[in-house]
């Protein structure tokens, strides 16, 4: 019994939905949403594709446009820097002298015999401490730790001192001290003054 | 029925579209070490101080 008014539903529908369908109404609606999936299909497969293309080459223009302001600024500043190094380049090797790429210090040894030698002091000794030749790359620079005694009245010290600090090479005073010594072998003593220094010496890390 | 799939459409562009922006900004056309401009100024004190020092 349920099952013939479950068919005769389903009959009374469709003939229902046939008559609909022929109607004017109906028709108009058929042909409109034939129109749309139409419509949906070729934005699906032509659309779709147009417009990823047009917005790639959109944004590529744009960041390409970007990118050649950027490399024409970089072609000025290096012209710039080239028209630098061409004035200055006869006097970069100053550079090399204040802050050579290996530790010469063979040359702080020169220098400090000079330095003595010319303000008439005497150098009593002169010690480097070690360097290492495995240095940290993070560290822009190498140091060597030297110390040094010198002898003689205080005028003659406070040049040998200013010679130190008036060196092209880097070097950095850290402690200075100065005692009285006397010198004994003659009629009257002799008080003569000793300076310790301590320092460093930079170096380029390569 | 036809107005969804309309929008699945629409919506599916979007989604292309916003892909394809989103993968060109992840790969710049230059890198920054190539975008990297020097400064040409140079300080010429310190080769003016260097001259007087002695050596």
């Amino acid at each position: 019994m349920n099952t013939d008014n479950t068919s005769l539903d389903q009959k009374k529908q469709q003939a229902r939905n046939k008559r609909f369908l022929q109607s004017p109404q109906g028709k108009s609606l058929t042909w409109l949403s034939l129109s749309v999936f139409t419509v949906v299909f070729f934005l699906i497969m032509a659309i779709r594709p147009t417009v990823i293309t047009i917005t790639k080459l959109i944004k590529e223009i744009e960041e390409k446009e970007a990118a050649s302001l950027l490399l024409d600024k970089k072609i000025n500043s290096l012209i710039a820097a080239q028209k630098v190094y061409a004035v200055n380049s006869q006097r970069l090797p100053m550079l090399n002298q204040a802050l050579p790429e290996k530790s010469e210090f063979p040359w702080l040894a020169n220098f400090l015999d000079g330095a003595a030698l010319s303000s008439q002091v005497e150098l009593s000794s002169l010690s480097f401490e070690k360097i290492n030749l495995n240095p940290q790359k993070s560290s822009p620079c190498q140091l060597i730790n030297f110390s040094t005694n010198a002898k003689g009245d205080y005028l003659n010290l406070k040049n040998f001192v200013s010679l130190l600090e008036s060196s092209r090479r880097l070097i950095k005073i850290e402690l200075t001290g100065i005692s009285e010594t006397k010198k004994k072998g003659e009629e009257k003593t002799n008080t003569m003054l000793q300076l310790n220094i301590s320092g460093v010496m930079f170096f380029e890390n390569e | 029925m036809a107005i969804l799939a309309l929008l699945v459409a629409v919506v599916w562009i979007y989604l292309g579209v916003f892909k394809v922006l989103k993968r060109l900004e992840e790969k710049p056309v230059l890198t920054p070490q190539e975008t990297k401009i020097i400064n040409p100024q140079l300080d010429e004190e310190v080769f003016d101080e260097l001259e007087k020092r002695n050596f």
